[in-house]
């Protein structure tokens, strides 16, 4: 019996429900034709999906696998919802991870402003009349001294009536105003949201690595967020006690877009070159630190970037 | 009953059919009496949890080891650093010390004494484990780097844990600068460097003398992989025929 007698040239049924696109090539088996871009249609009879040859109608069977029931869809829906929220997780774990940073050097930066806020107060707070002092007398009682420091409790009625632009000027404008021993928690910051870029560079390998900065957009956005509503004057409240608050607060409200802005940009622009160097370091750790055997399972690292694969020594 | 194998031409079952290694060399193809052939596949579900476990598996191994290769390198440096400041304290070099071990009188006997009543031998114990544990460890899981490459790159790696502040000394400088604070060098001297040097060679050496470990435990765990595999093969041999 010829092939050609074993495969004749099916009647296209009337209805034959398309399933989808054949992807790939696949030549007909009898006339090699290739197939790529044909419908995938469900024959009638058995329910079988098919894909038949435009040249020559022979029909190609496709492999379909048997269905294990239903607990594997929802298995691989279960793994995938859970590795979406591992991601969004990890997006604020590193946003927050950025935002605590940048307090901390806020906090540090803040120093040197909020020392010239406490001197002034006190130097007002000792020529004050009592009718003035009112408030930290009622706050602390009589016994209190006004001493100066970060750390030191603020008269809000002495402060409203400051010129905060003068204070600034008075340091050498807001640049000199600034502690810059902030700068060391900065470089910690830095080291760390490299470390974080190349973590998020081999957790998103379906990314390019140009796409990898957009992607950094979001943590550091957050981190933005969060540092906005942190520091901006109508969420302070809760750092305020009676009618005032710490020198120190009253100098990070002046000086936050300064050190968040200078706190967040070298965290991005670290993250980025972290996110640049991530697969390169991961693949030459996985060459150095792995044997040959293992290597294979991680070759995904190199297909993602359009790389070949190590290839295992020859055996001797 | 295994996955349906049915040739796609004649009908055949090619569920038994023994696949032969292609042209390819890696695929395994099943090629029916009617001379149709395909390649025999694997069910996704099987392929997909495998290649997960695999890959898991990998990813796991490279994180400890990178973790061990920190750990260890740092500790050895953590070892060497303060050996060498508690050698300045005793006003020894490491050469006059191991004399001292044997018998050759200190300048300042009654410091060594209390050095070792204070846990000096448990220091020098742990040292010393430490170093064979490296260097056990450096053949053993780089046993796909040529010997003795590891034991170089192991020297590197240490050296750079050991000189660490001379060698970024330029950053915290260029901090001091930016911060406005007074940033002294306060890195090892040369004094102190060649002592870590001696202190450091001495630590490779054991390591050295612990590599033949090393081997044994690579090769011990290479035969038990192709003792494990071997016995996978007799299983699926068995299963083919039907045993």
């Amino acid at each position: 019996m010829s092939q050609s007698e074993s495969h004749p040239p099916s009647r296209a049924p009337a209805v034959e429900p398309r399933l989808s696109t054949l992807v790939g090539d696949r030549v007909c088996i009898k006339c090699s034709f290739n197939l790529a871009g044909q419908p995938v249609v469900r024959e009638s009879v058995y329910g079988m999906a098919i894909v038949r040859c435009p040249e020559c109608s022979t029909i190609a069977s496709l492999q379909e696998y048997p269905i294990l029931g239903r607990w594997a869809g929802r298995m691989a829906a279960a793994i995938a919802a859970v590795w979406l929220l591992v991601l969004i997780l990890g997006l604020f774990a590193t946003a927050g991870v950025m935002f605590g940073m940048t307090q901390s050097g806020i906090q540090t930066g803040s120093e040197k402003l909020s020392n010239a806020i406490s001197k002034k107060h006190k130097e007002w707070a000792d020529t004050a009349s009592a009718q003035e002092t009112a408030g930290i007398k009622q706050m602390f009682g009589t016994a209190q001294v006004v001493t100066t420091g970060p750390y030191v409790w603020i008269d809000s009625t002495w402060w409203s009536k400051q010129d905060k632009g003068a204070i600034l000027a008075e340091l050498g404008g807001p640049m000199r105003a600034i502690n810059w021993q902030f700068a060391n928690i900065y470089t910690l910051q830095a080291f760390l949201a490299a470390l974080l870029g190349a973590v998020w560079s081999v957790f998103l390998l379906n990314l390019k690595r140009y796409r990898l900065f957009i992607f950094a957009l979001l943590p550091f956005g957050l981190a933005f967020g969060f540092a906005f509503l942190a520091n901006t004057t109508s969420s302070r409240v809760g750092m305020r006690w009676g009618s005032g608050a710490y020198a120190i607060e009253e100098a990070s409200a002046m000086l936050w877009p300064y050190l968040v802005g200078t706190g967040l940009g070298v965290g991005f622009v670290a993250f980025c070159i972290g996110s640049w160097i991530g697969r390169p370091l991961v693949r030459r750790l996985a060459l150095l630190l792995l044997p040959p055997r293992m290597r294979a399972s991680l070759a995904y690292l190199w297909i993602a970037e359009g790389k070949t694969p190590p290839r295992p020594p020859m055996p001797k | 009953m295994p996955l349906a194998h049915v040739c796609p031409v004649c009908g055949s079952q090619l569920a038994r059919t023994r696949g032969v290694a292609g042209p390819a060399g890696c695929l395994r193809v099943v090629v029916c009496t009617c001379g149709f052939a395909a390649v025999r596949r694997k069910h996704p579900v099987v392929v997909r949890w495998r290649k997960f476990r695999s890959t898991t598996r990998a990813a796991a191994f490279l994180l400890f080891q990178t973790l061990l290769v920190f750990g260890l390198s740092v500790a050895s440096a953590g070892f060497i650093t303060w050996f060498e400041s508690d050698l300045k304290f005793l006003d020894l070099s490491p050469h006059r010390f191991v004399g001292v071990m044997f018998g050759i009188p200190a300048p300042r006997p009654a410091l060594v004494e209390r050095w070792y009543d204070q846990g000096g031998v448990a220091f020098l114990i742990g040292f010393g484990l430490m170093s064979l544990a490296a260097g056990a460890w450096l053949r053993a899981a780089l046993a796909h780097w040529r010997w003795p490459r590891p034991i170089f790159a192991w020297v590197v790696l240490v050296s750079v844990w050991v000189w660490f502040e001379a060698l970024f000394w330029p950053l915290t400088w260029l901090d001091g600068r930016i911060s406005g604070t007074r940033t002294d060098y306060s890195g090892p001297g040369v004094r102190s460097s060649l002592y870590m040097f001696e202190i450091l060679a001495a630590s490779v050496l054991v390591s050295f003398a612990a590599s033949p470990v090393g081997a044994a435990i690579s090769g011990v765990l290479a035969s038990m992989h192709k003792r494990r595999f071997k016995r996978r093969l007799t299983r699926l041999r068995k299963a083919r025929r039907g045993e």
